[in-house]
Order: C-alpha cells, then sequence, then structure tokens
C-alpha cells in the first residue's frame, strides 16, 4: 500500500504535464489576407513547423502544421513554396516533400525522397512550366509532376547542389559541395530543359548558394567562399553565353528579388551583425546601402518581398535556438511589426 | 569482524585495502581504523553501491547505475552500449573525474567518460563523492575536480591469504542480449594474479513508438547492435618492507551501430563506431612509519573509428579515426602529524589526440598539477583544506594552439560530527575548480574554437546526515543543499549558418537545490531482512548568461527539475524480490522554456526476483531474473533518442572460492 501511494506520489510530484493539444483536423476555413511561415527547427528534433499569422487580426498560431494535419512535418524543414492552388514543404532530414492544399492547408500528399533506401536530403524547389524542380543534395534535381504530385525523372549534377533557377529556357543549379568541406565546388551546372542534360558547367567561386534571375534574364548567384579568407561574394551570369560577368565587389550572402530590384542580405559571422541593401541590377549599383535598419536583429535568417501588399519581411532566427521572429518593413524600408514564431522561420508564402 | 566488514565496504580499497589489511597484521603502530571511523561518518557527502546492490540492480552499465545516486542526472543516449554521461548537481559532465582502482580515467577528446562502456561486472564498490574525498592516496587529479566517482573492481586487491577464487556469470535477456563474464584470482604467498574477460553481444532491435502528432508512429530501432569484449590481468606482489606493486592491463574492444536520434519519415541509419582501447597501469604503494605514498601511472590508447556511409560527400561517406593518447604519472602521499592528517603530491599528464583525415589538428595537452592539503580534528570537528596549482601546456602540429594557462584553485570544509542525541552529522564545503575545454571544443574541423577559455565552477554545500531513531532502528536521513556557480560554460552554437555550430564561452548558469536520501535497512525478524532506500533530488539550473536572452532565468537543456529513486528489496533466506523505481521529471530540448520544447516526465518500474544459493566450500549460486520498464513506458533522456520498453534479463552467476 505503501508502494502504491508512493508510486502515486513520484506520478504527481514528476509529471505535472500539459496536456498535449489535441489537433483540430482540417476544418473548412479558407486562409487569407496572411502569411504562412516555414520554421525549420533543428536537427534531430523532427520540429519543423508552420506559423500562421493573420494578417486581419495580428495574431500568430503557432504548430499550425499538426493542428491542422495532426501530424509533424518532420525533421529540418528547408523550403516553402507556393505554386497552383497547392503549397510545397521541403523538409530535408526526414527526406520528404510535404504537398498541402494551399486554401484548406489540408495535406494532399507526403512525396518520399528516397533512392533505394537513402534519403536524397532534399533543399530547394522552384517551379517552372508545370514541373517542380527539387534540388537533392544527393547530387541530382528531381523533377516533380505537379499534377499526379510524383517523381519523374532525376537530373544528374554537380556535388550538394543548393538552389535553382530558370533563364533563357535553361536551369542554373549551384552546386555548393557543401558536404565535402573544405573542398567545396564552385561551379553552377546548366541544364538544357528540353533534354535535362548538363550542358556545362560554370565556375563561380566557393560554396555557390543561392541563384535568382533578373527581370533581364541575367542569372545572379551567390558564391559564399569559405567563411574566412575568402568572402561571400554575388556573381552575375550571361544566361546567352554562360560565362561569368562580373563579380561583384561588395559582400553578399543572400538575394532577394523585389519588383525589378534585388534586396541583397549580407550576414557578418565575426561580429553577427547584418545589413541588407537595395540593389539595381538592370544598372548593377547598389542603389541605398543599409536600407533596413537590422539592429534589433538578433540573427538575419531570410528576407522575402510581399509582392500582394508591397511589404518586406525578414526573419529572424534568434541564435538558432530560441523560437523566431517574423519582422515587417513598408517597401520604403521602415520597421511596421514583428510577429513571435517557432524555431528558424526560414521562407514565407503570402496570402491575398 | 567488525573492522573487516568495514573495510569490506571501504571504498578507498582500489590498492590500500590490500595494504590497509596488511597495516593492520604488520603493523600495528600505524593504525589505520581511525580514518575507517571517519568514513563511516562522513556519508553526507559521499555514496556508496557494493556489489550486493549491484547484483540487486542488475544495471547494464555504470550509466545505468549511477541513476541511483542522487543529485545526479544521466544523458542516455540509448539503451545497452548508448553514449550515458553524468552530471552532478548541475554541473556538466566535464566536472566529474573517474577513477577505477586508483587510477585516473581520462579522455581529453570529450573530456568525458562514456559510463555505457564501463562494465559493471567486476565492481565491488563504486562511490560518487562531493565535497571532501574520502579515499586517500587517489591519483592528485581526483582530488581538485567538481565530484569524483570511484571504481573498486573486485579480485584487484590483496586479502592477504591464499585464496583462489573464481566466478562466473551469463546473462540472456531481450532484444538478443547475451553477457558473459569470467574472472579469477590466484593468491599465494604476498603473490597475486587476477583476470576477467567478459564478452557481450545483442541485436538491439527494440521496438518502440512515440507521438506524432495525434498519431503513434510506431517502429523498430535498426542499427543498434553491439558487440563488446572486455578483458584484463592483474599481477602484485607485497614486499616484506610494508610495500606493494601492481600491475593492471585492461583492453576493450567495441563493435555497434549508432542509431542515431529517431527522424520522422525517414529510418535510414547506419553509422557505425568501432572501439579499441588499451591500458596499462602501475602503481608502488610505501608505508613507512606515519608516511604513506604512492606512485602511480597509466597508459592509455583509444582508438575510435567512426563511419557514416550515407554521407552525402564525394569520398563515398565519413571513415575517421580519432586516436587519443593519454599518459599519466605521479606521487601521491599522505602523512599524520599528531592532530594533523597531511596529503598531497604531484602529476603530469599528457594527452594527445590524431585524427586520420589529412589537413586535421593533432593537439596535445601537458598537465602538471600539485596539491597539498590538511585534515585537522579539534574534538568533533573536522576542517580540511586543500590548494592545487595546475600548469597546462597546449600545442597542435597542425595550426594554431589554445592558450597555455596556469591555475589555482582553492577547497574548503567543516564537518561537525556525530552530535547528540540522533548522531547529527553537518557538513559544509567550498570548491573552486574549473574544466579545460575538450579537444573536440578547441580543434574539432570547423567547430572547434582555440580561444576557448576553461569553464568555471564554484560550489558550495551544506548538509547533514542523521540517525533519527536508535542506531537499531537503521534509519538514516542524509539531505544536502547546494549552489554552483558556473561562468564561461562552453555551449555550441550555430554561427556561421544552422550547419556550422561553433563552440562559445558564453554561458553563466547558477544551480541551486537539494538532494535527499532516506535509508533504512532492518532485519525484520529471523531469515528476514529488508532495506530501502528513497532519494529525491531538486535542482534548478538556470540560465544566467545574457538579462536579454528569451531564455534568461530558464533552466538549462535536458537539465531535469525534480528526480526521484524508490528501491526496496525484501530477502527471506537464500530467496529476495526487488523493485526499483525511478523518475526524471520534464526537461527542454532547448534552453528556452517553452512547450515545444518540452521532453516528458517518465517514471519506470524495475521488478527482480532472485536466489542466492550458498553451498559447500563456500561456492555460491545465484539466479536472478528481472522485468525491467514493467509498465513499457515509451521515454527518452534525449529528444527522439527512444529507450527501450519492457525487457526481461535472467543472469546465472556463479562463484568458486
Amino acid at each position: 500500500m505503501r508502494y502504491v501511494s508512493l508510486i502515486v506520489l513520484f506520478n504527481l510530484l514528476l509529471s505535472c504535464n500539459k496536456e498535449k493539444t489535441e489537433p483540430t483536423i482540417s476544418d473548412s476555413v479558407f486562409h487569407q489576407n496572411g502569411m504562412l511561415v516555414l520554421c525549420e527547427g533543428l536537427f534531430q528534433q523532427n520540429n519543423s513547423s508552420l506559423s500562421w499569422i493573420n494578417l486581419d487580426d495580428g495574431t500568430v498560431e503557432n504548430q499550425y502544421f499538426l493542428n491542422k494535419n495532426g501530424h509533424l512535418l518532420g525533421d529540418t524543414g528547408n523550403d516553402l513554396v507556393e505554386y497552383g492552388s497547392k503549397v510545397y514543404v521541403v523538409v530535408n532530414v526526414s527526406s520528404t516533400i510535404e504537398v498541402l492544399d494551399k486554401k484548406s492547408l489540408a495535406s494532399l500528399k507526403q512525396i518520399d525522397m528516397k533512392s533505394n533506401g537513402v534519403p536524397k536530403s532534399p533543399r530547394k524547389i522552384k517551379f517552372h512550366n508545370g514541373l517542380g524542380y527539387i534540388t537533392c543534395y544527393d547530387g541530382y534535381v528531381d523533377v516533380l509532376d505537379t499534377n499526379n504530385l510524383s517523381i519523374i525523372t532525376r537530373i544528374k549534377v554537380g556535388e550538394n547542389p543548393e538552389d535553382l533557377t530558370f533563364a533563357n529556357e535553361k536551369m542554373y543549379v549551384t552546386n555548393s559541395g557543401g558536404l565535402n568541406v573544405p573542398n567545396v565546388d564552385s561551379t553552377v551546372s546548366v541544364i538544357n530543359l528540353n533534354t535535362n542534360e548538363e550542358l556545362k558547367k560554370i565556375t563561380v567561386g566557393k560554396n555557390p548558394g543561392g541563384i535568382v534571375t533578373d527581370s533581364d534574364g541575367d542569372v545572379y548567384v551567390i558564391a559564399r567562399g569559405n567563411y574566412g579568407s575568402i568572402p561571400s561574394r554575388m556573381v552575375r551570369l550571361n544566361s546567352s553565353s554562360d560565362v561569368v560577368e562580373e563579380t561583384f565587389s561588395f559582400n553578399a550572402s543572400g538575394i532577394t528579388k523585389m519588383d525589378d530590384n534585388f534586396l541583397i542580405r549580407y550576414s557578418d559571422f565575426n561580429t553577427l551583425s547584418s545589413t541588407v541593401n537595395l540593389f539595381d541590377p538592370l544598372t548593377e549599383t547598389i542603389i541605398e546601402s543599409d536600407f533596413l535598419d537590422m539592429s534589433q536583429f538578433t540573427t538575419l535568417y531570410s528576407v522575402a518581398y510581399n509582392a500582394i501588399n508591397q511589404k518586406i519581411v525578414c526573419t529572424d532566427a534568434m541564435s538558432y535556438t530560441n523560437s523566431g521572429y517574423v519582422k515587417v518593413f513598408n517597401k520604403l524600408g521602415v520597421f511596421e511589426k514583428s510577429y513571435h514564431v517557432g524555431l528558424n522561420p526560414n521562407a514565407i508564402v503570402f496570402y491575398e | 569482524m567488525f573492522r573487516y566488514s568495514l573495510l569490506f565496504i571501504s571504498f578507498m580499497k582500489f590498492c590500500v585495502l590490500g595494504f590497509a589489511q596488511d597495516t593492520i597484521k604488520r603493523l600495528p603502530e600505524v593504525s589505520i581504523t581511525p580514518l575507517l571511523e571517519e568514513k563511516q561518518k562522513t556519508l553526507v557527502n559521499t555514496q556508496l553501491i557494493n556489489s550486493d546492490q549491484i547484483d540487486i540492480l542488475q544495471p547494464e552499465d555504470v550509466g545505468v547505475l549511477l541513476q541511483k545516486t542522487s543529485g545526479t542526472s544521466v544523458k542516455s543516449y540509448g539503451g545497452l552500449g548508448g553514449l550515458k554521461t553524468i552530471s552532478v548537481r548541475g554541473l556538466n559532465s566535464q566536472h566529474t573525474s573517474f577513477v577505477q582502482d586508483g587510477f585516473l580515467l581520462q579522455n581529453a577528446q570529450t573530456g568525458q567518460i562514456n559510463l555505457g562502456q564501463i562494465m559493471v561486472d567486476n565492481i565491488s564498490e563504486i562511490s560518487l563523492n562531493e565535497g571532501a574525498k574520502q579515499s586517500f592516496l587517489l591519483p592528485v587529479s581526483a582530488y581538485i575536480k567538481g565530484s569524483l566517482i570511484s571504481i573498486s573492481s573486485k579480485f584487484n586487491q590483496f586479502e592477504n591469504k591464499n585464496t583462489t577464487a573464481s566466478s562466473f556469470n551469463v546473462g540472456v535477456g531481450s532484444f538478443g542480449q547475451i553477457n558473459t563474464y569470467l574472472s579469477s584470482k590466484y593468491e599465494r604467498n604476498h603473490f597475486l594474479l587476477s583476470s576477467y574477460i567478459k564478452y557481450r553481444k545483442a541485436d538491439g532491435e527494440y521496438p518502440f513508438e512515440v507521438l506524432n502528432g495525434n498519431q503513434e508512429y510506431k517502429g523498430s530501432r535498426v542499427n543498434n547492435d553491439l558487440n563488446e569484449k572486455y578483458g584484463g590481468v592483474t599481477i602484485g606482489y607485497q614486499f616484506k618492507n610494508k610495500a606493494e606493486i601492481r600491475s593492471i592491463t585492461n583492453f576493450k574492444e567495441i563493435q555497434q551501430g549508432l542509431p542515431g536520434a529517431v527522424i520522422l519519415y525517414n529510418n535510414n541509419s547506419n553509422q557505425r563506431l568501432n572501439v579499441n582501447e588499451i591500458n596499462t597501469q602501475l602503481d608502488y604503494t610505501h608505508a613507512h612509519k606515519k608516511l604513506f605514498y604512492r606512485i602511480y601511472s597509466t597508459f592509455t590508447i583509444n582508438k575510435l573509428n567512426y563511419i557514416d556511409p550515407s554521407f552525402l560527400n564525394n569520398t563515398g561517406g565519413i571513415n575517421t579515426t580519432y586516436t587519443n593518447d593519454f599518459f599519466d604519472f605521479g606521487l601521491s602521499v599522505q602523512r599524520k602529524i599528531r592532530k594533523l592528517e597531511t596529503y598531497g603530491g604531484l602529476e603530469s599528464n599528457y594527452n594527445r589526440l590524431s585524427f586520420s583525415t589529412i589537413n586535421s589538428a593533432i593537439p596535445e595537452r601537458l598537465t602538471n598539477l600539485g596539491l597539498i592539503g590538511g585534515k585537522y580534528k579539534i574534538k568533533r570537528l573536522i576542517i580540511e583544506s586543500q590548494i592545487s596549482g595546475q600548469s597546462i601546456h597546449e600545442s597542435n602540429k597542425n595550426g594554431q594552439k589554445a592558450n597555455d594557462l596556469f591555475r589555482v584553485n582553492p577547497f574548503i570544509s567543516f564537518q561537525r560530527e556525530s552530535l547528540k542525541p540522533m548522531k547529527l552529522t553537518i557538513n559544509a564545503w567550498y570548491r573552486n575548480s574549473f574544466r579545460m575545454p575538450s579537444f573536440n571544443e578547441l580543434y574539432y574541423n570547423n567547430i572547434g574554437n582555440v580561444n576557448l577559455k576553461p569553464e568555471e565552477a564554484n560550489q558550495f554545500s551544506l548538509g547533514f546526515s542523521v540517525l533519527p531513531f536508535s542506531k537499531k532502528a537503521g534509519l538514516k536521513l542524509i539531505v544536502n543543499t547546494f549552489y554552483n556557480e558556473v561562468k564561461n560554460q562552453i555551449l555550441a552554437l550555430p554561427t556561421k549558418n544552422l550547419f556550422v555550430w561553433s563552440m562559445q564561452n558564453i554561458g553563466e548558469v547558477k544551480n541551486y537545490g537539494f538532494e535527499s536520501r532516506i535509508q533504512w535497512s532492518k532485519e525484520i525478524k529471523e531469515n528476514w531482512k529488508f532495506n530501502t532506500s528513497t532519494s529525491y533530488t531538486l535542482q534548478y539550473a538556470l540560465d544566467f548568461s545574457s538579462s536579454t536572452s528569451p531564455t534568461y532565468q530558464h533552466q538549462v537543456a535536458y537539465m531535469p527539475k525534480h528526480l526521484g529513486n524508490f528501491d526496496i528489496n525484501v530477502s527471506f533466506k537464500e530467496f529476495g524480490v526487488s523493485s526499483s523505481l525511478m523518475s526524471v521529471s520534464k526537461r527542454y530540448s532547448l534552453n528556452e522554456n517553452i512547450l515545444s520544447n518540452e521532453v516528458s516526465a517518465f517514471t519506470t518500474l524495475d521488478l527482480g526476483v532472485y536466489l542466492n544459493h550458498k553451498m559447500m566450500d563456500n561456492n555460491s549460486l545465484r539466479l536472478h531474473f528481472m522485468v525491467k520498464n514493467v509498465f513499457d513506458v515509451s521515454y527518452n533522456y534525449i529528444r527522439y533518442f527512444v529507450m527501450p520498453g519492457r525487457n526481461f534479463l535472467m543472469t546465472l552467476s556463479y562463484a568458486i572460492r
């Protein structure tokens, strides 16, 4: 008897556990005027999540995917992109792509990204002519049929491809080689989209990362260097001749398109400070340095542009170990509002 | 007889036991008894687990065993063979030193010992010591860290009689577990020879279920196999001039799968770890009138081979071997001058790490340390104080090196003993100590940071032990309160991006709380024995790094606030039943104390029945059957490193004397 009561006592003492939240399976709410934020989580914690920011009333609901679908996204969500009526979540360590209905956010399918049981480690997804193109760290770009949601082919590229863009009916894939540190890759693969074959590899500089196409069809890529003696720089490629035309002399670690201009962010890993500059890719010059005030940021993690309401939306990863913030600026660079979201917010889909 | 049993439960017995008995027998002028009596009384800051308790608990390894001590929280990354480390009173594991049979165990690469790789089969006693060290002639470095875990092996000491003894264990358990252990000892004419060998294997494929939202995510632990071989030989000789020499050689060879965390939707797991270790220890102990001294040396080579065939680099995966060399040499001295007992010594130790990968650092560390201490007794008050100095010289044959340093650290302790009527003993102590950054923290590829400073700890403790009723009642209560401050805590933080972490000296943590235990053992009536122990620990380990941080004053990651144990054992003649309950409160997987970081509390219960059959000629047979985690609780110490559910273990032991 004494024994039983001790068990009870121990349980009372120790398991003052809050009740697990009961998920509310897909109610028929149609999401609008808001921001869907992917919170990456941390490696081996299976804590990728979505946060829903309602712009009508300014409320934030974290763990939104779980609440809508009753299960977790998985480990290390790297990318969130909308295409057509769907939203695609690329989950890197779980090696899956979760496809959601954009309006209801109900899960339509979880695409398993394994090759003979070995994870492909998908990183980024972009869309072109009805097809999804997914960089996979095992050295391929997977092509996704967005109608039947299945992988139709794999395109061999370089090592640990990071990001991709389209220009001139070609695909440009940054080969980071990031898992071969310190012997990283420094090339961009140019792929013929008709044959899905590599046309050439362009050497752009060490550890290529983000890549975008401007309204002229020029391709801009970030070569991240070695986090030391070799700085992180932006490089411009000509998509007709497929050669490097210019390596810019300013620091850059990420590019975000804002209408015809670029927001170029840079994070200094020694001072842990960040800057966001406004760049014009037609004149190839910085229009305004320190365009956004970064003094209130702990860890600038991503920059996005909401073309619907013309706002700049940055995320703060708060040293990567604390729950993050989404911070909104107007198009002139004036800070407006901050929202508290989940761990490591890195990508946003905007809703009208 | 009483003296003998005191000796038997003593935990200074590594080499000194034989010596002590020898002293008693051959050196009546050197009385060792007062030391032993003191030890009996000063259990306020020492917790002992002897081989009888180990037999009852049937733990898989020392990590599982130490969960039964109060004030400690174990981090376990899995069941059999999984990495296990211990944190004492909220200080992280690198603040604890380990001594086995009087020799230091050390790994400078990680700065901590994997308790999952220390076997329990040949342990005669293990102690956790906070505050003043109760043993003497320990390696100098064992006196100066935050806490000490000391292990005494069976058969590694002289009994001063002609003996031939052997023991044999065989165990089978769930998940393909097989354990065999054989040891023997031969002692004749002051010559000692003993040896042991152990083989253990398991497929480790235990089923698990984790909660995935409102769904159960079920699976079976894959790539969790284990294959271990341990062995060792001890040779010793007692000279006529009250001296003794001993040589101990141990080896281990471990091959295991590393199952990693359970990753949702991805059960690919094929990382492997192979460990090969050999160590040779030699000591010479001598009593010259009232001077005791011991010269000791240890040499260890540890090779750790890590393989990850699915790592997506261009060499087809990772296959790296880390070689750790450790050499330790020292002199430990103790001398009694009237009421003052002085002790001290000098020690040099050397660590070297080399990686099989090119361009990696090859760090070396030479530590020279000296210690002087004294214990003075005025009636029932014992004042003990010590001061240590350490000079550390680092070098790196391939790249930048960490700074050299010199540190002086004090320790002071007061103890008031046996106040009537309840034999109240009060104990208070303060220790200032530090732990060096490990080689991994300083030099590991991109992660290491050669500018790291040592992590500093200031520990304060106030405690008491009391026998609330008569001595006959067999009830004992021990309570310790503590307050620790850790400065320059070394933390891994992602600095460059999420994939590039780096070590930083940014943490400041304050720990406070108390640990309490009640022990009650009683012979109810003839042939009926009953003993029980209950412990409860409350520990706050709060982040004081930065007042602007969202985690300011939050409980640091993986540090439970509440820990509890309840053990009961009843025996009648040769039969016994035992039950062991353990509870760990909820923890957070990151320093931010929010719901999404919560790791659930758990309580596990183990039950056992055994038969201990004594035969003629001092032979004994033991049969033990255990059910572990009776309620099949799904739990984990580290998020998504699932622990085994209900499992069974049957052990047969036979001892010949």
